[in-house]
């Protein structure tokens, strides 16, 4: 009897649960379908990966993987890369905004 | 109060049933219409799919726990006599509940990320829900209708007391292994997961890579807890004296590691190169399927396991499963596979990446040679028909040159840098530490140390040991500051900060190092005995003498034991070193005889000793099984090596903080 209460309850609880959303004026719109839209987060994407690479650059460089001169053309095609990238993302953003 | 746990639980489980079914429909729905609502109701459902299968699993726990015999599982696997934590842990000593536990840390992991849902991009969302969703409807369903463990006994009355558990089982290491192995198993499910929503909803940026970093990083991390944990059960409770024998479940286990581990590196080339696209969803779809075959492999009874303690026939819904995950996964590679190409080449073969494409070919090939070894019966058989099994001397022919290779280019990872290494900086680079390595191998065979791999294995890993050790120098030398503190404590603790990922990683070499070289020493220069001593007699090996000094039983609840008290003196100077107490178990339920080695310790070696029987005429001679395993602890040191440096990636506090970019209020000028 017990069990088959509690089980009721549970149910009860589950269903109302589910359904809230569909019920209360709370902007689930706003809340759930939030997000980085698909360019600027492609963009973001980017930028953290170029400057990843610019880590890994100067630690390779100064741990004496690269010469100096290997190590100044790579840097600066990652630079003039990155630069490109900010660029683009903050025109996204100010299209967006 | 009248509560009937085996209904409850039963019921808690039909619930996250509908509501995995209810929370897969829904995010389909969503992410077709974008209906924000709905995907907000896919979310709760996913969290309260978790929490009712958490709760059924504690009902489970609170039947073995009160030894409620009216349940078929509780009575097969537990008795009174049993000790309450192994009444606990006999919840995975079978399949039904071994499966509940699985689907209660799958809802767990989904219900994380289901928590977490409105931090992911919004193209993500509603399809990931939908795959979190039908990865825990399969496992739920297979508990629910196939493997339910809240069975009523099929008896006209409820028996006074249960089976009890197999005696293997009652050890506090196989308490642990399993959970730890099916969080690695489930939290392989998130990656999956994420990328098949990357699939599904056309955003196949690295975001689901970023995103998945650190549950990659865990799984990695519970799989080699789990495998080890496993190793270190089957070397002090199976008393051969070994930790691995390529068994098909241990290889289950093992396999998934593999391809995890290539996942984990070339991860990294597509971060920085965009590359390996295609590669990485592969490796993770194969990784994630893995862990189901591996399940379908024990469970199925295709093969046969001196660990398969749960065989049943509910094996081939696995393969059903993995058909399916097989078909829709290519399905949408080949549908996107524009989005898929690659965006750049190799520029260098002497470069990381290239490095790390070969190691995780090794790692693959190591993959593919034990799943040929692992299904070589089934296919024999289906040949020839005979089943003809491969074992040890097949594993290790094949996989011990690859794995050598492997810990070459480990070494060799390293010291070359990003993109491209020119010539010199890579003379520059080897030529010290391989001089070195190359000096070893010869003092090794100077010092008698016979056999081509183990020396190969020492001088390698010497090697790889000097890059890892001048990786770190240099990157300490590297972290200048201009601050009044430049001592090195310091400076590695700033390189720690600043590039805790790559150096944690270089501190998980180090573990593998050390573990290699406890593999290699105690495999290559074991040394096996067998003799029979009367009280008061001694037997040599190695640097140990042992004497017989007495046989004694005890009787406690659950067993009763036969031990022997061997005195270990040292051969040259006698000094007793101490007190070895090898026992004989017999436990009165499930009238089984087990075996329990006693171990002595030591950084140098494990002195192993087996109580292999009676003399049954004089019961005053023992017959003893003895392993002088060299260097075996350095195996485990090695995997907490790893553990801490898993432990280090996963908290990294760079890494946990958000990056995303924010524009700057004036126009840049980059």
């Amino acid at each position: 009897m017990t069990t088959s209460l509690i089980a009721v309850l549970i149910t009860i609880g589950i269903i109302w649960w589910l359904l809230a959303p569909h019920f209360n004026r709370e902007d689930h719109q706003s809340r759930m379908l939030k997000g980085t839209p698909v360019e600027v987060s492609r963009l973001d994407d980017e930028r953290e990966r170029y400057l990843r690479m610019l880590n890994d650059l100067e630690l390779d460089y100064k741990t004496g993987k690269l010469g100096d001169d290997e190590y100044q053309i790579l840097r600066q095609e990652l630079v003039r890369d990155l630069g490109k990238i900010l660029a683009d993302l903050d025109r996204n953003l100010q299209t967006e905004s | 109060m009248n509560l009937n746990f085996n209904d409850l639980g039963s019921f808690l489980l039909l619930s996250s049933w509908v509501l995995a079914l209810f929370g897969l429909l829904v995010g389909i729905y969503s992410g077709i219409t974008k209906n924000s609502r709905w995907l907000e109701s896919g979310r709760r459902a996913t969290l309260a799919a978790g929490a009712c299968c958490l709760a059924s699993l504690l009902c489970l726990g609170y039947l073995f726990l009160n030894s409620d015999f009216s349940n078929q599982y509780v009575w097969q696997f537990s008795n009174k006599e049993m000790p309450s934590i192994y009444k606990f842990t006999a919840i995975w000593g079978g399949m039904d509940g071994s499966m509940l536990l699985w689907c209660s840390f799958l809802a767990l992991c989904s219900a994380t990320v289901a928590y977490r849902l409105a931090r992911y991009p919004q193209q993500l969302k509603a399809w990931l829900v939908a795959v979190i969703n039908s990865s825990s409807l399969f496992f739920i369903t297979v508990v629910t209708y196939l493997t339910n463990p809240f069975r009523y006994i099929d008896a006209p009355f409820i028996p006074p007391d249960g089976n009890g558990l197999n005696p293997l089982l009652q050890n506090p290491y196989m308490a642990i292994h399993p959970p730890l192995l099916y969080m690695g198993f489930t939290a392989l499910s998130i990656p999956f997961a994420f990328c098949m929503a990357a699939l599904l909803s056309g955003q196949t940026t690295n975001d689901w890579i970023r995103l998945t970093r650190r549950w990659t990083v865990i799984a990695w991390g519970f799989l080699t807890l789990g495998v080890s944990f496993g190793g270190y059960w089957a070397y002090i409770e199976l008393g051969w004296g070994g930790f691995w024998a390529w068994d098909p479940v241990e290889n289950a286990s093992f396999m998934p590691w593999l391809t995890a581990t290539a996942f984990l590196h070339s991860v990294m080339v597509q971060e920085r190169k965009n590359m390996l696209k295609f590669w990485n969803i592969w490796l993770i779809v194969l990784s994630y399927s893995l862990t189901v075959f591996g399940t379908f492999l024990t469970r199925s009874g295709v093969v046969q396991s001196v660990h398969a303690f749960a065989s049943t026939d509910v094996g081939w819904v696995f393969l059903l499963y993995l058909g399916i995950i097989f078909t829709v996964t290519a399905t949408l590679t080949i549908l996107r596979r524009k989005t898929l190409a690659p965006e750049r080449e190799i520029e260098s073969f002497f470069s990381r990446e290239s490095v790390f494409l070969l190691n995780n070919l090794i790692l693959l090939s190591i993959f593919f040679a034990t799943l040929w070894g692992v299904m070589f019966p089934i296919i024999s058989e289906a040949v020839t028909g005979v089943k003809q099994t491969v074992s040890v001397p097949f594993f290790n022919a094949v996989n011990v040159p690859l794995f050598l290779a492997m810990i070459f280019f480990m070494g060799v990872g390293p010291l070359i840098a990003w993109q491209k290494a020119s010539f010199v900086q890579l003379r520059k680079a080897f030529l010290l530490p391989f001089l070195l390595a190359l000096f070893v191998a010869i003092l090794l065979v100077w010092a008698g140390v016979e056999g081509f791999y183990p020396i190969l294995s020492y001088s390698l890993c010497f090697f790889v040991l000097l890059t890892i050790l001048g990786e770190f120098h240099r990157g300490m030398k590297a972290q200048r500051t201009n601050r009044d503190d430049d001592s090195m404590p310091k400076r590695f603790s700033e390189l720690m900060r600043k590039h805790r990922r790559r150096y944690a990683g270089h501190l998980i070499h180090l573990g593998v190092l050390v573990a290699t070289i406890g593999i290699t020493a105690s495999m290559a220069h074991k040394v096996e005995r067998e003799f029979t001593l009367s009280f008061g007699e001694s037997y040599s090996i190695g640097r140990f003498t042992l004497e017989l000094q007495d046989l004694r039983e005890k009787n406690l609840r659950n067993f009763q034991s036969l031990y022997a008290e061997v005195r270990v003196l040292d051969r040259a100077s006698k000094a007793q070193l101490g007190l070895l107490t090898p026992e004989l178990r017999y436990y009165h339920r499930n009238r089984e005889t087990t075996s329990e080695v006693s171990i002595r310790k030591s950084l140098r070696e494990d002195l192993y000793i087996v109580l292999a029987g009676l003399d049954e005429e004089s019961q005053s001679k023992a017959a003893f099984k003895v392993y002088l395993n060299p260097l075996q602890v350095w195996l485990w040191i090695g995997v907490i090596i790893m553990a801490f440096g898993t432990v280090l990636i996963i908290f990294d506090p760079r890494a946990l903080r958000e990056k995303k970019y924010r524009a700057p209020k004036e126009k840049t000028n980059l």
